[in-house]
């Protein structure tokens, strides 16, 4: 199946592209793309991802169409992923 | 080649100036003081409480004016290059305060002072000219008048050279506008918030120009080495910090806009016609510099320049807060952003507390308690930028309406009556800052219980965004503190604890961006604890804990408090605008329909105060709670006046 990823910074400048499709296998979770991300674009995608030990970033949130999933939420990454889906990853912080 | 030194990062000196008077004083640095208030904000707060009692007017001549740089400016410390100025607030009447890049703080230091305390108000105008030992209160007639940047560059070419700092204020400042702010270098930086730029003109004080040739610095070189290579390995790791560097604060636009909590229009719309105000078009179309503060591997600072159209020449740098404020105007015309944030540079003018002033004032057109009459025959509709111009001049040199919005949002609406001031949204009289929090309680309590009025510098509530369900648990008492949307328990410990923390980098003079604010909970202690309260000691010889540091912070910010509670404040100061409750988020998006629950702001601000060690029906600090972070002698002023919780 088929879905749309939308990439901010830092992921969009690992990617080389701010928007992409990725070809997944079903059944998919968030899992799924967070490792065909890795596995497509390699250690500079993984370092953005993953902290020093090896945990998933918390404060990336996944836009799943338009319901936020923040990934410090429990189970965030076994999110079911259909196919038309679109994900965007964008860093969850304020800031300002 | 960074060399040791016994003295540490401390200047050694304390300088103080009466205009009244003229009388010049310099006092030994009293180290126990230094060790305990550690500098920056934690010098200011401790002065001013001081020295600043309530019957003290903000623009009185006794009002204090105190410029502080952090403890490890002047250092090699990456993004050390912070000063704080700190006054009575003209906006709230209570502890105000404003914290700037540029290199005037370090200067200072090396000139050998640890800060410069101002009081009392010269006859005429006049600058400051602190040349190592040499201090001397100069004519500035000359420099009446001049914008920020012609100030500056007058003062480079009077004492020949540019190895001077300067800070200075625009014709706002000089006229005592309440939203008129202080820059230092030009506009390199900027002690924005609180009207501290009225303080300076109620001095008849224009600019203030250093020299200094000694130098701080650092007692333990090894240790300073390991921790400099650590912060280094941290910050190339932590995906905060590349969107920093591509796009400055400019980048914040893209959370904004996936969370739909702009707050255009004055607070009213949570989505908005951003495209034409992306970082990209910033980026691509105007950027023409990219640059760092001293000392910074971050790299977040953006030049902008105008090349066609009817701005077509001006170059300035522009932050986030200018974007946000024009969308709180409904502007979103970038070339328009960025000449509002060229006049208020130039000005001399606070953009958030302007830019939310004017958003005010659009909103009393539109519902007719302003007119045209009052306006002289501006349209004063979201969405003009000429207006927006127009009205911002008349705000800096206190024309018709102008003089009326120079007193902020809040006396503004009092004077216009009629129901104004539900749509003057501030805290503490205070404009807001940053995003709106509907939808995301402890962001509206942090705004409600900052020291300053509303802010979301004085806190980080953005904590919550990066903790894993167990690390609220750990650190905060309960998983709910990682829910951003739903979570109540956890949060008050969770935002006494963040105000703590980042207070910390105000009294080491290290920016926000560079150590406090991070993608992980673990990056984040990593920075703002642990390396911050290592680089101190490095630099200083000392053996400070990481829990001395953090209570360090939380010192500082009850003297703020205790000032604040003197002043009369209470727990019924530590609220947000009626509209946050009481108003739908509107205009479509993802945060559509959010408002904050009064119920759930009140909970937290419950847990908040208890964790603090306050009162929780009052607001009121505890005596035991004062005398435990050692401000005993504040715990008796505040019972003598019957203000303890």
């Amino acid at each position: 199946m088929i879905v749309r990823l939308k990439l901010f910074s830092p992921l969009s400048d690992a990617a080389g592209a701010s928007e992409l499709t990725l070809a997944l296998n079903e059944p998919a979770t968030l899992k799924t793309v967070v490792d065909t991300l890795i596995a497509r674009f390699g250690e500079g995608m993984k370092r953005h991802l993953y902290d020093l030990e090896g945990r998933i970033i918390p404060s990336w949130a996944v836009f799943l169409n338009h319901e936020v999933i923040p990934l410090n939420k429990p189970d965030a990454l076994d999110t079911e992923i259909v196919a038309g889906d679109e994900l965007s990853f964008i860093l969850n912080i304020a800031g300002g | 080649m960074i060399m040791a030194r016994k003295k540490g990062s401390y200047a050694g000196k304390i300088l103080r100036v009466d205009l009244s008077s003229g009388k010049i004083e310099k006092q030994d640095l009293d180290f126990d003081f230094a060790h305990k208030y550690i500098g920056g904000r934690g010098f200011g707060s401790r002065v001013l409480y001081n020295e600043v009692p309530p019957e003290v007017g903000p623009l009185d001549p006794e009002n204090r004016l105190i410029f502080s740089p952090g403890a490890l400016f002047g250092t090699a410390v990456p993004a050390a290059s912070r000063t704080t100025a700190t006054a009575k607030s003209p906006v709230t009447e209570m502890f105000g305060d404003g914290h700037s890049s540029g290199h005037w703080g370090s200067l200072l230091k090396s000139a050998g002072y640890d800060q410069l305390i101002i009081q009392g108000a010269a006859e005429k105008p006049v600058y400051l000219w602190i040349d190592n030992d040499r201090v001397e209160i100069r004519d500035a007639k000359h420099l009446w008048g001049k914008s920020n940047m012609e100030t500056n560059e007058s003062l480079l070419e009077t004492h020949g050279s540019r190895e001077i700092g300067t800070l200075s204020i625009g014709p706002a400042g000089e006229k005592k506008v309440r939203l008129a702010c202080i820059f230092s270098d030009g506009i390199m930086g900027t002690f924005a918030r609180t009207g501290i730029g009225a303080v300076m003109g109620s001095k008849n004080l224009k600019a203030v120009a250093t020299r200094g040739t000694g130098d701080v610095g650092i007692v333990d070189i090894e240790a300073f080495k390991k921790a400099y290579q650590d912060y280094l390995q941290v910050i190339a790791v932590d995906p905060y910090v590349p969107p920093a560097t591509k796009y400055g604060t400019c980048r914040f636009m893209y959370h904004r806009v996936k969370f739909g909590i702009h707050g255009a229009n004055n607070w009213r719309l949570g989505d908005f016609d951003w495209k034409p105000l992306d970082p990209e078009v910033f980026r691509s179309d105007y950027q023409i510099k990219a640059s760092a503060c001293p000392m910074c591997p971050v790299r977040c600072r953006r030049e902008y320049r105008i090349s066609t159209g009817k701005y077509a020449g001006t170059v300035t740098k522009l932050e986030w807060e200018t974007i946000a404020r024009c969308m709180t105007c409904g502007v979103n015309d970038p070339e328009a952003v960025i000449y509002f944030s060229h006049l208020c540079n130039q000005y001399g003018l606070d953009v958030e507390g302007v830019g939310d002033t004017i958003a005010f004032a659009m909103e009393c057109f539109e519902k007719g308690l302003i007119s045209e009459r009052e306006t002289e025959g501006l349209r004063l509709a979201f969405g003009n930028s000429d207006a927006l111009m127009e009205i911002t001049r008349k705000i800096a040199y206190r024309e018709g309406l102008g003089d009326l919005l120079a007193e902020g949002s809040l006396r503004a609406a009092r004077a216009i009556g009629k129901g104004a001031e539900k749509y003057a949204m501030q805290v503490k009289g205070s404009e807001m800052s940053a995003a709106d929090p509907r939808g995301m309680p402890v962001r509206a309590v942090s705004y409600a219980t900052s020291t300053r009025g509303s802010d979301h510098l004085r806190s980080n509530p953005y904590v919550e965004e990066l903790i894993t369900p167990d690390e609220g648990l750990q650190h905060f008492g309960s998983k709910e503190a990682a829910d951003i949307f739903q979570g109540l328990k956890g949060k008050g410990k969770l935002l006494a604890w963040s105000e703590n923390f980042v207070t910390i980098g105000d009294l080491l003079g290290l920016c926000k961006f560079a150590y406090y604010r991070s993608a992980t909970f673990g990056y984040l202690r990593r920075k703002g604890v642990e390396l911050a309260t290592r680089f101190y000691n490095a630099c200083n010889g000392t053996r400070l804990s990481e829990e001395e540091m953090l209570q360090a912070g939380e010192r500082a910010f009850n003297m703020e408090k205790a000032f604040n509670v003197r002043e009369g404040a209470g727990r019924e100061k530590d609220i947000i605008p009626e509209r946050f409750f009481k108003e739908a988020l509107a205009g479509g998006g993802p945060s559509n329909g959010a408002v904050v629950d009064r119920e759930k702001f009140d909970l937290i601000l419950d847990e908040y105060y208890g964790s603090r060690g306050w009162n929780e029906k009052t607001g009121l600090p505890k005596k035991e709670t004062l005398k435990k972070l050692g401000l005993a002698d504040i715990a008796d002023d505040l019972q003598k006046r019957n203000r303890l919780g």
